[in-house]
């Protein structure tokens, strides 16, 4: 058999039971149709993540006010629990011959990776169009350029590592967040002292500690190095000097019994709920826990937020953040790109932005739509850590290759958990990354 | 002689169900795993063996993975059946209550897995589960631990979740063993002077043979295809000490976007598992039945 005919087969029989569970909500037609049999109203096809509420509920609010806006216009969601849109849901779409005509999308190395695979429409001239690019902070295209075209259209930014902290039990044990590692340290030694769990971890999923363990790294080694390590450059390696030193930190903290027991079997939410009933003093995570802390945090729970502490001696930025955007990318193929594209303008439009702001707590790429009115006081302070950094790092998880980065994430989780040291988790990760080249 | 063409039309819907769901994924795997695929786009190179090497290199949890998943079998096969045929002997002694206890021994079997796994996520978290918080208060302290996140009980803590989630299956089959073996034959026993340990021994056991031969083939088979609790309880975390093959091909095809090495770790195991079955049902085939 010809081999390219045995690969599409194959390829289309692989997804088969995937698409029976993940697609069929997408199927149904692309059009409507009124009594003479003419279409009525176009079908535009969005799939995206956002399963939760408030954003599921603020988003079918502007799914409906656009429908009204454009009667010719409906829009059917496919809305994916985020890990299965990751992992398989997303893929599945569009290998199974079902791809939607907008759909969300992390930043940087996905929309490069879509945009490779024909998957993603060049949005760079509609966003000169009416000025549209001007809404967005400026800071965000990083994210949603390839080769020098935007491909993404931004709404949130995601401050993926910020390091939260238990106000009350600062205040007993007489803390004040630290600017200095330092500082942290002398934190972290105090509270464990005091019998209180300094930092929690829910590891499980890698990325949390990943991310975190990426930062601090960037921080000792220097953007550059680490961004050349972890986009895999010829002739790089885990196991050098500055890398070995950043893991090492967090080797001495676990060492020091700085973190949550077991955590590596601690899911994500469940370290956020650690850290809302006071188990633990400070809890490094994104953006998100604003949300959760609305819905889940016990009546007089107050807690705040500081950067990641300076490294005395280190190499890179100690004013940097780590960040990703994350927004709505267009299907290349799709028969309505200027539908998308409206609804696209119409979603990031200031109103809809406030209003995403105010009701979710989202940190929206829209400059104007989070002001002190519309947004809650630790959102502002996350805006105020952004606007401070002079530099932004990407975080490992979803900015860079996850197939080859996983051997670094394992190694994040080997160290933290006391298992390995910063130097054997490096060295293995190498092994491991040289294996997948 | 004219075959008649209504039998085969009567299997036709259950085979043209059988070839779409089954058949062809399986044959477009096992092709697939000739090729390199990241599952997006059209970029597809052919590799010949070299997905099947790689289960064997660094950075793979293909050994690891099959060493837990025979970890897995004997523990759950322990637990499980032990604990399935303690149930149905209790239940054989025909005590009061009887449905309450038939009820609350099979009662876990109507859950399924990912809530089954939620529930027991609590039972050993190390902060507020309940199995640290009875250590603690019978003075056992010492014994509290990470259950799921410690590599050395990680394993040992999900194969007991899925023996109080199964148990009451074997029960069941035990049970329905224990009630087709007549009276007369423990009568007799009886009058030749067994004790009710020397019943069991003698009577019980040789006779049930054939519902451990096929409890066997389930436990065996059900060890190997192992996920959905897995998944939901440590995601084949922490270290991959709870990883099985089936969790490693997930996360190599899905998360590792690498679909042809996905696809030739599930060739491997699905080769394995027949191997386990055909060898299993010819070594029970040979065994001579007890006639009663």
């Amino acid at each position: 058999m010809n081999r390219r005919i045995a690969v599409g087969a194959s390829r289309a029989v692989h997804f088969m039971p995937a698409l029976a569970l993940v697609a069929f909500t997408a199927c149904g037609g692309r059009g409507e149709h009124d009594a003479t049999g003419e279409p009525s109203r176009i079908v535009l096809v969005m799939a995206h993540s956002t399963t939760g509420d408030p954003e599921k509920a603020e988003l079918d609010r502007t799914v409906a006010e656009f429908e009204a806006l454009h009667p010719d216009i409906a829009i059917k969601q496919n809305a994916i629990e985020t890990n299965i849109y990751e992992t398989i849901g997303l893929k599945s779409l569009f290998s199974g011959g079902t791809p939607p005509d907008v759909y969300s999308q992390w930043g940087k190395y996905l929309v490069g990776q879509y945009q490779e695979a024909g998957y993603a429409a060049d949005l760079t001239d509609e966003l000169e169009k009416d000025s549209w690019k001007d809404r967005f902070d400026p800071s965000v295209w990083t994210s949603a350029t390839y080769k020098g075209r935007i491909y993404l259209i931004p709404t949130s930014i995601d401050l993926t590592s910020v390091i939260w902290y238990n106000k009350k039990i600062f205040e007993q044990n007489g803390l004040e967040p630290p600017t200095t590692w330092t500082e942290f340290m002398t934190i972290c030694d105090t509270l464990k002292n005091n019998g209180i769990v300094p930092v929690c971890f829910g590891n499980r999923p890698l990325w949390p500690a990943a991310n975190w363990a990426a930062h601090l790294i960037s921080r000792v080694a220097g953007e550059q190095l680490y961004d050349d390590v972890l986009s895999m450059k010829p002739g790089t390696r885990f196991a050098n000097d500055a890398f070995i030193k950043g893991l090492g930190m967090i080797e001495a903290m676990a060492r020091s019994g700085y973190f949550n027991p077991g955590l590596n079997g601690v899911s994500d939410m469940e370290a956020i709920m650690l850290f809302f009933q006071g188990r633990a003093a400070i809890h490094p995570i994104g953006g998100w826990i604003i949300n959760h802390a609305k819905k889940a945090a016990p009546e007089g729970f107050e807690y705040d937020a500081f950067k990641m502490p300076a490294i005395e001696d280190g190499a890179g930025d100690q004013t940097s953040i780590l960040r990703l955007a994350s927004g709505y990318m267009v299907y290349r193929d799709t028969r309505y790109f200027d539908e998308a594209v409206e609804f696209l303008r119409y979603l990031t439009s200031v109103d809809v932005a406030k209003r995403f702001v105010s009701r979710c707590g989202t940190f929206s790429s829209v400059q104007s739509a989070i002001t002190e009115e519309t947004a809650d006081p630790h959102l502002l302070t996350l805006v105020s850590m952004h606007r401070s950094a002079h530099t932004v790092v990407t975080a490992p998880d979803v900015g860079y290759d996850r197939a080859k980065v996983l051997p670094f994430m394992d190694a994040v989780s080997l160290v933290i958990g006391g298992q390995k040291s910063a130097r054997e988790a490096l060295e293995q990760c190498d092994r491991a990354v040289a294996a997948l080249r | 002689m004219v075959r008649k063409p209504a039998p085969y039309l009567y299997i036709l819907p259950a085979l043209a169900l059988f070839v779409g769901i089954i058949l062809l994924p399986a044959a477009g795997t096992f092709v697939l795993s000739f090729f390199n695929w990241s599952g997006i786009g059209r970029d597809i190179e052919f590799v010949g063996l070299e997905n099947y090497r790689a289960a064997f290199r660094d950075g793979s949890y293909f050994v690891l993975s099959l060493r837990n998943n025979i970890v897995y079998l004997v523990a759950t096969f322990i637990v499980e059946m032990c604990f399935g045929l303690a149930m149905a002997l209790v239940l054989d002694f025909k005590l009061r209550f009887f449905g309450v206890f038939r009820m609350l021994f099979f009662s876990p079997m109507v859950l399924s897995m990912m809530p089954v796994g939620l529930l027991w996520r609590f039972v050993y978290s190390p902060e507020i589960g309940i199995l640290n918080g009875a250590l603690k208060a019978i003075g056992l302290g010492s014994l509290a631990r990470p259950w799921l996140g410690d590599p050395a009980t990680a394993l040992y803590a999900v194969c007991l979740t899925s023996g109080w989630r199964y148990a009451g299956f074997y029960m069941i089959l035990f049970y329905a063993g224990l009630q087709r073996i007549p009276k007369q034959l423990y009568e007799s026993a009886r009058i030749d002077g067994a004790s009710d340990l020397g019943c069991f021994r003698h009577v019980s056991l040789p006779l049930l043979r054939e519902v451990f031969v096929i409890c066997v083939l389930l436990c065996a088979t059900g060890a190997f295809q192992a996920f959905d609790l897995i998944y939901a309880m440590t995601g084949g975390k922490p270290y991959h000490s709870t990883e099985v093959v089936a969790t490693w091909l997930v996360e190599v095809a899905f998360a590792h976007n690498r679909f042809g090495h996905g696809s030739a770790l599930a060739v491997m195991m699905t080769v394995i598992v027949f191997v386990i079955a055909l060898t299993y049902h010819f070594y029970a085939r040979r065994r001579e039945t007890i006639e009663y």
